[in-house]
């Protein structure tokens, strides 16, 4: 027997996070978002598998989107087509409640409940080889351990289990649906098929196998690396193979870079677009890209300079070709060290020294930070512009804007002098 | 610190350069222009604090000697401390203190109290330039330069950066702007967002469209039974209607049919063939009929008909006639033609003898073959011939020509040697002769002239110049003749020579014999014998020249007559082989090659002429055969005489005999048809006989009379089968309705009902399917409108596309927005720094400067005070005048630069280890009392620190005279 496992497609989420995008780009990055699902469908037909387990968060329904659930249920007539049976849960971001009721599920898939947990035969040759439990989201929100409501009580030799929730501990996530190790356990369920936490991991080897599958397709930076599905082998009871199988054409990444010893704008163009070269080397895959600067450099203000980075930006981009492969870069992150001795510089006993200070004291005092912050933000959002305005909250965030802040100034009031 | 000394290895026009003896307080450094103050000044700041990135601002070294130098300095400590740096290379620097060696840079600026390089420039060097740029600025820009010198920045313009930045948050956001990053991405995003939500009513509507779908399926099935079930009882009724008449139609037969009673039954066949029998009676007796008339009128015919038998006899050749008489007349025209074409070749043939000539003759011409190469053979003589012919001509035009030449120049020649015989001169021993006796004349001139030259010595030294020149110019005439006559040539270079020869001798010997002869006339008569020998050479070397080219003609002349004579024979050999080419053809050899064209031409005429007229006799013998048979033919029917000239009577005689073959075949057939038609009669007649025996034999079976009582039978007994017919149509179409076994019961049926129920039932059924069948129709129209609304609704759409847009604008806002923040974080905290350094360092810089300012202008100006809120400066005289920077001179601009500066730098000095302030002559604009003021606030402030003044101005020097300055000059 063999079964492919997948979650969290997201079809047709939007993608979030990304600083620019142009027409051409937004298109193949609409038309790459929709190729994930397809790439599974076609994974599960040319590996003639004998079914699909979908855990959960298939699509968005708060994006009423009718062509993100008519993509979907086109995916499960092809699998019909081919006679293979597809089982689905809900989760909370297509929680039953919220499924259209004119979408009529295809003969080969099954929508387990949102009640009980109940639990389905499939049969070859008219013989029992696998359950599959399941239960789903009725709403967005569950917070009830479902795991603990799963048990085995079927005749087929090998058995699995549809879970849309978060480990115990895991707090990346909402930890909707909690469970731990010893409820998966119990509930003698061989495999546990996962979903809600979009990197893919082997969360229990064996006794029973539990595997995060990851999400289809990367939507914002902070999903970087392959997505894909698993695929699975079963000999009667054992489980012969698990395979994680990419499927998402499209890569989030970040990558690091040292450019001390470069000193002007051109060599660093130059740099990047043999970094860029690199990743265009991949025949199969795109890459949407954020590179980190890092080390000593005598264009510290210029990468300091908001306009200039743009800039920088849109030239790395301008060259792109949309139409199969490309490498995009969203935003160049400035890590480096200015040729100016900061330490040595508030030293002095000038107003530059006292600028240089206070901007210190604010760095190392968060609740000052934030008081400064809202004093400035109330001008902003009392207005239309502010109608989307989302205050810094994050303390990381707020220091870096201070950063930006400082060097602004000092750029500013020293002209840079580079010495020996 | 102060500097004691700096010793320079190389850097800018300095190589090898020291200078020492600087002190602490006043130090005035006196150069001449271009002695490299600010050279020095970019010294010491580079040694300080390091050097520049860029090349070109390092200064390197231009005399040579390794970039770099050494300062020696004391600090506040008085602890000694000597800094090396070096301008190339960074392993160049060390700093020497405390009896150590360091390379560590930290050292140094801990020691100078960290201390940068910008702060030095804008604080610690006080430039010209510096306090220039002051005078161009309106009186803000001057607020602002006050400002900045206060915090210490003077290199930059802290408003405009302030500015700057407002500027750039601007861009951002404004309050009540509508035009700005942030602003704009709200509308876009808000812009998007709009159009989302247009499309996620694309699911409410896909929903309702679905559930709308579902209804009219269901409405549509209702319909549809309803339709059926309407339909089935309008066919019901429908068929009634029709069914009834035959319900009547069989009621009625069957009414009928019992009226008749019993009737035996004979089968219809008996009928069938009496009928048949009566038939055929009829027609047997019709025929026979027409037999009768036809043998009359075929008897008739054939008595009127009557027949040639003489003409009948050309039965036999009539096709042979008909056929072939246009034939015979064709070949009596060809023929005549023929006989023509004959006429004309003979007539042809003689005209080409008579051209050609009683020499030639037919038969002989007849034979001749191969023309082709003999127009080929006639072609290349006549042309070889022309070629030649043409050669003699030329040849012989020449020679006319030669001829002329050479008789000219034999009279040319004649008529010179008349003209020498009539010289004096006219041959080589006369001139011998002639030559004898002008030497000796000459000889005696000379001799008479120098008798005379003792006198006049100048006139015979004239006349020798004048003789030895004539001698060297036939000598040279000689040299040139000679190469083209030798003996001209030679006879003209020996008179040069004996020219020569004589003016030397008459030169000696004239003395003596000067009283002898009259030079006059010695010279008359030489220059006459002279004269005769030059017209003999001339003449005779004239003759030669004739001579000359008479014998060239010659020679050109014998030439062509031999070319003359191998031309004349070469024609004379073609013309002989023309000729034997002739007799090889049997022509006669006379006919030149240049016709043979023509004759050849002839050759064929006769050719074509005998074929024409054999050819033409040929057909004349063919016509005259056919003649003969045809004519001969005509006579074994009726002879014709002169039947060439009455070929009308032929064709007479053709047609009659036609006529005749056609009367005689048609008696033939009239006499055949009658024997027919006879034979038919009698046939006819057996056959009635026959049919009478067949009606007896049925009316005796019929056991009937006569023909009459046989119909009657069978009508009655149709009539009964008709009726059993009308029944079970009758029947059939009601059991088609109702079925077979709901026969009875429908009988029953139409029983009780009658016609117009049966209608208006149908009616009513009629109207209710029809409007079912609308209901129906229309159902199915909704149906595929909204398919086709939900097939609309799939099609791809922007939703995803607009979604990501919207968020990548978020994005956007989120980062735009942080750049604003981060704007207005750095005015927020600039502000603060700038309120506490107007606060509280301020007020300390504004009261010493005051004080600098006060002493400088001496006590003109009390007051300096600074508006905190306004940015603005503003001044008291000592009058208690307020004034402001914009009302100052520019000197006293400049002055109160510096006082402020004064008193920043003391400021500053007091939390940090001081250093050395330079002055790179900023007086030159201040007038002498100002000036001096300022030299005596400057030897004050000088007091606690070490002060650098570079000038090249004396007056500066001694202004400073009183303070007694370090003066140092180099």
């Amino acid at each position: 027997m063999k079964f492919i496992h997948a979650a969290d497609l997201h079809i047709e989420s939007p993608y979030q996070g990304i600083s620019r995008l142009n027409s051409e780009l937004g298109s193949a990055l609409t038309e790459l978002g929709k190729k994930s699902y397809a790439n599974l469908i076609d994974l599960c037909i040319s590996e003639k598998v004998d079914f699909l387990l979908l855990a959960g968060d298939s699509f968005e329904t708060a994006t009423g989107s009718l062509g993100a659930m008519y993509g979907f249920f086109e995916g499960l007539r092809r699998l019909e087509q081919n006679n293979i049976k597809v089982y689905i849960i809900c989760g909370n971001h297509d929680p039953l409640g919220d499924w259209s009721k004119t979408f009529k599920l295809p003969e080969n898939a099954t929508l387990f409940g949102s009640e009980n947990v109940t639990f389905e035969l499939f049969r070859k040759n008219g013989a029992p080889v696998a359950s599959i439990y399941g239960i789903s989201y009725e709403k967005r929100e569950e917070w009830r351990p479902l795991a603990k409501e799963f048990e085995r009580k079927d005749p087929a030799p090998f058995s699995i289990a549809l879970l849309h929730g978060t480990l115990s501990g895991r707090h990346a996530h909402i930890p909707y649906c909690p469970f731990d190790l010893s409820m998966l356990r119990e509930a003698d369920i061989d495999y546990w098929a996962l979903g809600h936490i979009h990197k893919h991991e082997v969360l229990s080897e064996a006794n029973p196998l539990a595997v995060y599958p990851g999400n289809l397709q990367g939507r914002h930076f902070n999903e970087t690396g392959r997505k894909g599905c698993y695929m699975v082998e079963v000999d009667e009871k054992n489980i012969t193979s698990k395979k994680f199988m990419p499927l998402s054409e499209l890569i989030f990444n970040y990558h690091s870079t040292d450019i001390s010893g470069i000193e002007g704008e051109s060599e660093l163009f130059t740099h990047l677009g043999e970094l860029k070269y690199e990743y265009l080397k991949n025949e199969s895959e795109c890459f949407m890209l954020r590179i980190e600067l890092t080390g000593r450099t005598g264009i510290f203000e210029k990468l300091s300079d908001h306009d200039q980075l743009n800039n920088l930006i849109e030239e790395i981009n301008r060259e792109n070709k949309y139409k199969g492969r490309f490498v995009f870069v969203d935003k160049i992150i400035n890590k480096t060290q200015p040729q100016i001795d900061l330490e040595e510089r508030k030293r002095s006993s000038d107003l530059i020294a006292d600028l240089i200070n206070r901007f210190e004291s604010y760095e190392s005092d968060p609740e000052k930070l934030r008081a400064l912050r809202d004093k400035i933000f109330a001008e902003i959002k009392s207005a239309r512009a502010g109608k989307f305005a989302e205050k810094p909250e994050e303390d990381q965030e707020l220091k870096e804007i201070l950063e930006n802040a400082k060097w602004k100034c000092i750029g500013g009031l020293i002209p840079g002098k580079e010495q020996d | 610190m102060i500097i004691e000394r700096l010793y320079i290895e190389g850097y800018g026009i300095f190589y090898n350069k020291g200078i020492k003896g600087f002190s602490k307080g006043l130090n005035i450094l006196y150069g001449m222009n271009e002695a490299g103050k600010s050279t020095l000044l970019d010294f010491i700041r580079m040694t300080l604090f390091g050097y520049p990135r860029q090349h070109k601002d390092r200064r390197p070294p231009l005399r040579g000697g390794n970039h770099g130098g050494s300062i020696w300095l004391r600090n506040s400590q008085n602890e000694p401390l000597q800094i090396y740096r070096s301008g190339s290379g960074r392993n160049g620097f060390k700093v020497f203190y405390k009896n150590r060696e360091h390379a560590d840079e930290q050292l140094l600026k801990k020691l100078m109290d960290y201390a940068s390089e910008d702060l030095y420039h804008n604080i610690y060097a006080i430039t010209l330039e510096e306090l220039k740029s002051v005078d161009q600025l309106k009186q803000s820009g001057v607020e602002d330069k006050i400002f900045s010198v206060g915090m210490g920045l003077s290199g930059v313009d802290f408003a405009a950066f302030e500015k700057e930045l407002e500027e750039h948050s601007q861009k951002y956001f404004k309050p009540g702007g509508k035009t700005q990053i942030l602003i704009e991405l709200v509308n876009e995003i808000e812009d998007k967002q709009e159009r989302v939500n247009k499309l996620k009513k694309k699911l409410e509507e896909y929903n309702r469209l679905n559930l709308e779908l579902e209804d009219l399926n269901k409405k549509q099935k209702e319909t549809d039974e309803e339709r059926r079930y309407l339909r089935q009882q309008e066919a019901f009724y429908s068929s009634c209607k029709k069914a009834y008449p035959h319900f009547v139609e069989y009621k009625k037969a069957r009414e009928q049919l019992e009226s008749l009673g019993e009737i035996p039954a004979h089968p219809l066949q008996v009928l069938e063939d009496y009928k048949k029998l009566k038939q055929k009676e009829e027609n047997l007796r019709s025929r026979s009929e027409e037999s009768k008339n036809k043998i009359s009128s075929l008897e008739k015919k054939r008595q009127e008909i009557e027949v040639d038998e003489i003409l009948l006899k050309g039965a036999d050749i009539y096709e042979y006639l008909n056929t072939n008489v246009n034939v015979y007349e064709k070949a009596l025209e060809d023929k005549k033609e023929l006989e023509q074409e004959v006429k004309r070749t003979e007539t042809g043939t003689a005209d080409v003898l008579h051209r050609l000539g009683d020499k030639f003759e037919k038969e002989k011409l007849l034979q001749i073959d191969g023309t082709i190469e003999l127009a080929n053979a006639g072609n290349q003589y006549a042309g070889e011939l022309v070629k030649t012919d043409s050669g003699i001509e030329r040849a012989r035009d020449k020679i006319r020509e030669l001829e002329a030449y050479v008789e000219s120049k034999e009279e040319k020649i004649g008529e010179i040697d008349r003209q020498i015989n009539e010289q004096p001169v006219k041959d080589e021993e006369s001139l011998m002769a002639a030559r004898e006796s002008l030497a000796d004349m000459d000889t005696r001139f000379k001799t008479s002239l120098s008798a005379i030259q003792s006198q006049t010595s100048g006139t015979q030294k004239y006349l020798q110049v004048i003789s030895i020149i004539f001698s060297f110019i036939f000598l040279g005439s000689g040299f040139y003749l000679v190469q083209h006559s030798l003996a001209a040539g030679i006879a003209v270079g020996f008179l040069g020579a004996a020219g020569l020869a004589a003016t030397y001798y008459f030169s000696r010997e004239n003395k003596e014999a000067h009283t002898r002869d009259d030079p006059e006339t010695l010279n008359r008569e030489m220059e006459a014998l002279k004269k005769n020998i030059e017209d003999y050479l001339e003449l005779y070397k004239k003759k030669e020249s004739l001579e000359e080219a008479k014998t060239e003609l010659q020679k050109k002349l014998d030439n062509e007559r031999e070319l003359l004579k191998d031309l004349e024979k070469e024609k004379k050999e073609l013309l002989g082989k023309w000729r034997e080419k002739l007799e090889s053809f049997n022509i006669p050899n006379e006919f030149p090659p240049g016709n043979i064209s023509d004759l050849i031409r002839e050759i064929d005429n006769i050719k074509r002429f005998e074929r024409q007229k054999s050819n033409a006799l040929a057909k004349i013998e063919k016509h005259n055969q056919i003649i003969w048979e045809f004519e001969e033919s005509v006579a074994t029917i009726k002879p014709i005489s002169n039947i060439q000239g009455n070929l009308h009577k032929v064709h007479l005689l053709i047609k009659q005999i036609g006529e005749t073959i056609n009367k005689a075949d048609q008696k033939e057939k009239l006499s055949k048809d009658l024997e027919k038609e006879k034979t038919e009669l009698k046939t006819l007649e057996n056959e009635l006989n026959r049919i009478e025996e067949e009606k007896e034999k049925i009316f005796k079976k019929l056991n009937v009379e006569n023909e009459t009582e046989l119909y009657r039978i069978f009508e009655k007994q149709e009539k009964a089968a008709s009726l059993e017919n009308e029944l079970k149509t009758a029947e059939a179409a009601v059991k088609s309705v109702c079925g077979h076994e709901k026969f009875e019961e429908t009988l029953e049926f139409f029983e009780k009902t009658t016609p117009e129920s049966i209608s208006v039932k149908l009616n009513e059924y009629r109207e209710k399917l029809s409007e079912c069948e609308k209901r129906y129709s229309g159902i199915n129209t909704q149906i595929g409108s909204t398919t086709q609304q939900i097939n609309d609704l799939l099609k791809p759409d922007e939703m995803f596309d607009l979604q990501n847009q919207i968020e990548t604008l978020k994005t956007r806002l989120r980062e735009e927005t942080n750049e604003w923040l981060a704007t207005k974080m750095a005015l927020e905290i600039l502000s603060e720094s700038k309120q506490r350094y107007e606060e509280e360092k301020q007020p300390a810089v504004i009261t010493t400067s005051r004080d600098y300012f006060s002493e400088i202008t001496a006590s003109e100006y009390t007051g300096l005070k600074v508006s905190l809120g306004e940015k603005h400066v503003s001044l008291k005289e000592k009058t208690g005048k307020a004034k402001s920077v914009g009302e100052l001179s520019r000197g006293t601009r400049e002055q109160l630069l510096l006082a402020l500066r004064m008193g920043l730098i003391s400021e500053y000095e007091k939390n940090a280890e001081p250093l050395p302030v330079v002055l790179d002559d900023v007086m030159v604009n201040f007038d002498p009392a100002r000036a001096k003021n300022t030299a005596s606030a400057m030897s004050n402030f000088a007091r606690s620190r070490q002060v650098l003044i570079f000038t090249c101005h004396p007056s500066t020097v001694k202004l400073f005279e009183p303070y007694k300055p370090n003066l140092m000059e180099w």
